[in-house]
């Protein structure tokens, strides 16, 4: 079964659960978003992720976990980007310049992240693999004898095979299979010259299932439905997780040496990976995914409508780029910071376009007015995102703070939702309100409609605006179905009392863990979420690791 | 052109047999300006309007369809943005997440193309080849059933290839007949590897836990599929020239619209020729994307195809068109279908030779009539068939229904199922046993009349 089906049937399940614990006039707060079904289907709401605090211990050296406290996790696929990383960190460069890595097959997600967990291949994807690996095999052919670095030998291939091997399997060759693969070497050799050995041999390695899947079997002898990963497996976690991309020499050998085997060592290298620039990219990845960021650079906004998005949009993304980076590694990294900073890195366009109260401070950073603007849920690159039918944005955006911040769930709207058309006899609000006025809409909407309202003074590219058209703009809603339930004025004044939430808090805590394992959270995974968001309080580069010491992150459980 | 590394001599002939049949199927978004489109005239004698007027050169050969409805789009849920992935597989799209905004899910069965293909395609390389132009993606945020037209089973959605680089790897790799030892030693070269692949899954599936079984069993599965496709190689053919590689924000620019159809169908045409497909099918942008191209192409340039779209049928708060910015955006698509019609005529038909056009079906269609109002009813449908093809009577305009004179062409009655037409493809193609394609409870059997 792929990753599609997986989705649809447990979303499927979630609604019929929901219907019938009678929770469809409600929004159900609903550990299981994605993946597991097993809360949903038992009936019960409530935020069964965050689990007791303090429970759990970060020491967990040796320590069996407790059975249910690992969600299961299928088997990975390389995505495209993970693929192009590391044969690009394997090869170089040089090597790969030229190599069109589109011919991988395409990706699937889980949520917001990207991710194969669960998709399997077809004739199409194989056949993808196939073309690109014969890409780099014809480069690495021709580079044949700096990447063997010795004369032609038994003995060279053999170094050859285990170095390469080594940073292609993730772990060591043992004999045999180093042995297939001298065998073949000396095959393709046979009448035929050292660049076509090479080619060759390397188009096979890239095409093997040790390459393209992140396997997992666990440390031998744990036959358990629950298994402690090797220090190797340990590695490509971590590597996966920090670089979105195999493992490097440096981790390989910490893993080698058993350092990988207890959280001291875990540390150190989680600690080593993410203060390499290699990280920015993921650390963008992360939160431009969670946030639904990443469809900006190509996102579809009616020009005459909004002339000035042509000219702003790169200066969006740059600005949040800038912001992302600096708050994560400048800056505390806090949850806090990320939801309120009064700074921000604009272009003097941008900066103009967010008008009175802007102050530049050097050209790029900027400091904002705090009436109109607090970090990065007020930036155009968010308010864009999640308007692309701008007289919806409330119920875009309304979306994205339930699902996304505070990992509410609900069940998708009906049919009928979908063909509602606007006019220009109202506001936009109004218009949304009679629309969902029912009592079969405000089952959702209730909770969607306020938080979306909030943001009702952003356009549809995120200008502050006073009037909606003919009509004064109000913003002013009561906001339910969260921890910080109550009336609010408008989104700046939310903000400051979401960057003390408990549940944002707890909700970024999962979504790092979903992010770090390619795969949904389960409800067994609520220790591991509470602990690490309990020892990180609110810094999300202590977050980074403590999610890598958790149960969750160093097992994998194979069967519910 | 091309290099012609051997004497074109498709397989079929060379064993003696009739030229095999072809399907081309081509998808558009968004409609057209319906108000314009239609031929005028009776069902033998008819004009063809100023938007199909490129393909007139085909009139004898064409069959007009007025009044095909994409009927499980309307049932389904979301409603008429979501007719491509309807329209050629009958079945309406479910709730699911796919589409998180809007709680859509994937169609739940094979498009007709992969249906036709997996029967009439078996000895060709590709038994169905899928070409587009850019916006049309399962991946990234606009991913969903309002993109894809194709699918090959339940949920699981077929990209067409965007990337003409990548479109010219995989569909003329290991098409080099010129030196059979060559040939050989590829063919040589892939088994071994293929062989070497098969080893490691092997071990890796009894030593990796028995729950990823199944993976590792899809992974050997295609695996033997692709050993059939590899092994066909040498089949002499003319081979294009490599379309040049571009980067991705190239491929996704409406200002290279045209640079990239062109390209494509230059593709399309080889692929046919060179016998790699018997089933090609191509996407033109849906529900985004703009008419950047249209310039360079001798037209009108304009924004947003989805804005224009709703300009030229209602109003919205924020758009509140004029008369005049109607008529506009009526204009804009008409012209954009025209020069759809250009593009078929000039760059993909015309320069096939007679022995392949003679023996190809093309069929074309938009998952809307009129974006703007969303409706599903009446799509425009043109089919081409090839004097050989024998599966229809062409030279005709036929049209069924009625629009509701007051409703600004979004009330129409009286249509015929597209299900029906799928069927009549299939049949077209040589499946005289299917009798009802997607939901039957919709209709089953073909149009009677077409034939």
């Amino acid at each position: 079964m792929n990753t599609r089906s997986l989705l649809q049937q447990s979303t499927l399940a979630t609604l019929c659960a929901l219907v019938a614990a009678g929770c469809y006039s409600g929004v159900s707060v609903s550990a299981d978003s994605l993946g597991e079904t097993d809360t949903a289907a038992s009936g019960s709401a409530g935020e069964t992720a965050e689990g007791d605090s303090g429970e759990g211990g970060s020491d967990t050296d040796d320590a069996a976990p407790a059975s249910d406290s690992v969600s299961v996790s299928g088997l990975s696929r390389l995505t495209s980007a993970e693929y192009e990383r590391t044969v690009t960190a394997i090869f170089g460069e040089p090597v790969v310049a030229g190599v069109n890595f589109d011919n991988l097959p395409p990706d699937g997600t889980i949520g917001r992240f990207e991710t194969n967990a669960g998709l399997d291949v077809n004739i199409d994807s194989v056949d993808g693999y196939r073309l690109v690996a014969e890409e780099i095999g014809v480069a690495a052919g021709h580079s044949a004898a700096s990447l063997l670095g010795c004369e032609e030998s038994p003995e060279c291939v053999d170094a050859f095979l285990r170095d390469y091997g080594l940073l292609i399997y993730r772990r060591p060759l043992n004999d045999a299979e180093a042995g297939v693969f001298a065998e073949f070497w000396d095959t393709m050799r046979a009448d035929a010259e050292l660049a076509d050995a090479m080619r060759m041999t390397v188009t096979a390695l890239l095409q093997t299932p040790d390459f393209l899947y992140r396997l997992e079997s666990g440390e031998e002898g744990d036959e358990g439905d629950v298994r402690r990963l090797t220090g190797y497996e340990v590695a490509s976690r971590l590597s996966f997780f920090l670089w979105g991309a195999g493992p490097d020499l440096e981790l390989l050998h910490a893993a080698q040496d058993g350092e990988l085997d207890t959280a001291a060592g875990i540390d150190a290298q989680t600690e080593r990976l993410l203060a390499n620039p290699r990280a920015d990219e993921t650390i963008l990845r992360f939160y431009k995914s969670w946030l639904g960021l990443d469809g900006l650079a190509t996102q579809d906004v009616d020009l005459e409508e909004f002339p000035e998005f042509e000219s702003l949009r790169d200066d969006m993304i740059a600005e949040t780029d800038a912001f992302i980076l600096h708050v994560f590694r400048e800056d505390d990294a806090s949850v806090s910071t990320l939801l309120t900073a009064d700074y921000s890195f604009a272009s003097p366009e941008l900066a103009e376009f967010y008008g009175e109260g802007v102050q530049s401070v050097d050209g790029e950073e900027i400091t904002l007015n705090p009436a109109q603007r607090l970090g990065i849920l007020t930036q155009a690159s968010y308010l864009t995102s999640h308007a692309r039918a701008p007289e919806r944005a409330p119920i875009y955006r309304g979306t994205s703070l339930l699902v996304d911040l505070f990992c509410v769930q609900f069940p998708p709207p009906p049919d009928a939702a979908t063909a509602v058309e606007f006019d220009s006899s109202a506001s936009a609000r109004k218009q949304i309100e009679d629309a969902t006025a029912d009592a079969a809409c405000q089952g959702c909407h209730v909770s969607i409609n306020p938080l979306g309202f909030l943001f009702e003074h952003y356009d549809g590219l995120g200008r502050w605006r006073t009037m909606d058209g003919e009509f004064p703009v109000d913003a002013a809603a009561s906001v339910t179905s969260t921890d910080i339930d109550g009336e609010y004025a408008s989104a700046t004044e939310l903000i400051p009392r979401m960057a003390q939430s408990e549940q944002v808090d707890r909700c970024v805590s999962r979504q790092w863990l979903r992010f770090a394992l390619s795969r949904p959270d389960g409800s067994m995974d609520a220790d591991s979420i509470a602990q690490a968001a309990d020892e990180a309080r609110g810094d999300m580069r202590a977050l980074v690791g403590a999610i890598t010491r958790t149960d969750t992150f160093r097992h994998r459980r194979l069967r519910e | 052109m091309g290099t012609v590394l051997a004497p074109f001599l498709p397989r079929a002939v060379a064993g003696g047999d009739r030229q095999p049949k072809r399907l081309v199927m081509i998808t558009s978004g968004q409609g057209t300006d319906m108000t314009t489109w239609a031929p005028t005239g009776s069902e033998t004698d008819f004009t063809l309007s100023a938007q199909l007027e490129p393909l007139a050169a085909y009139q004898d050969r064409m069959l007009v369809l007025d009044g095909i409805d994409n009927e499980a789009a309307i049932r389904g849920a979301g409603r008429g943005h979501f007719g491509q992935g309807t329209m050629w597989t009958g079945v309406e799209v479910p709730t699911g997440t796919v589409r998180p905004d809007e709680g859509l899910g994937w169609p739940t069965a094979p498009s007709i193309d992969h249906i036709i293909g997996q029967r009439v395609g078996r000895e060709t390389r590709f038994p169905a080849y899928y070409w587009g132009t850019w916006p049309i993606a399962t991946d990234g945020p606009n991913q969903g059933p309002n993109g894809i037209c194709h699918y090959r089973g339940s949920e699981d959605p077929i990209n067409p290839q965007l990337n003409p680089a990548s479109a010219f790897d995989t569909l003329f790799d290991g098409v080099l007949g010129e030196d059979p030892a060559v040939a050989e030693r590829l063919r040589y070269e892939r088994r071994s590897v293929i062989d070497l692949v098969n080893g490691e899954l092997g071990r890796v599936r009894t030593e990796m836990p028995t729950v990823d079984r199944d993976r590792f069993d899809a992974h050997l599965q295609s695996l033997r599929e692709l050993e059939d496709r590899i092994s066909q190689i040498t089949a002499a053919c003319e081979v294009p020239e490599h379309p040049g590689d571009y980067t991705q924000s190239e491929i996704q620019s409406s200002g290279l619209l045209h640079v990239f159809t062109r390209l494509q169908f230059e593709l399309m045409r080889h692929a046919l020729l060179c016998d790699l497909t018997r089933v090609a099918c191509f996407d033109w942008p849906h529900s985004e994307g703009s008419g950047a191209f249209m310039e360079p192409e001798g037209y009108r340039s304009f924004g947003s195809i989805h804005t224009v779209a709703h300009t030229m049928s209602y109003a919205t708060d924020t758009l509140n068109p004029t008369d005049e910015e109607r008529v506009i955006a009526r204009e804009d698509m008409a012209n954009m279908q025209q020069w759809r019609s250009k593009m078929l005529a000039t760059e993909l038909l015309d320069p096939l030779p007679p022995d392949i056009l003679d023996n190809t079906l093309l069929v074309w269609s938009s998952e809307m009539s009129e974006g703007g109002t969303h409706s599903n009813r009446n799509v425009p449908t043109v089919m081409v068939q090839g004097d050989n093809f024998g599966a229809f009577e062409s030279g005709r305009y036929l049209q069924w229904g009625e629009y509701d004179p007051i409703s600004n062409f979004s009330q129409f009655t009286g249509g015929v199922p597209m299900n029906q037409l799928l069927v009549s493809l299939c049949h077209a193609m040589g499946l005289n046993d299917v009798n009802s394609v997607g939901d039957s409870t919709i209709s089953t059997g073909p149009i009677e009349e077409l034939a």
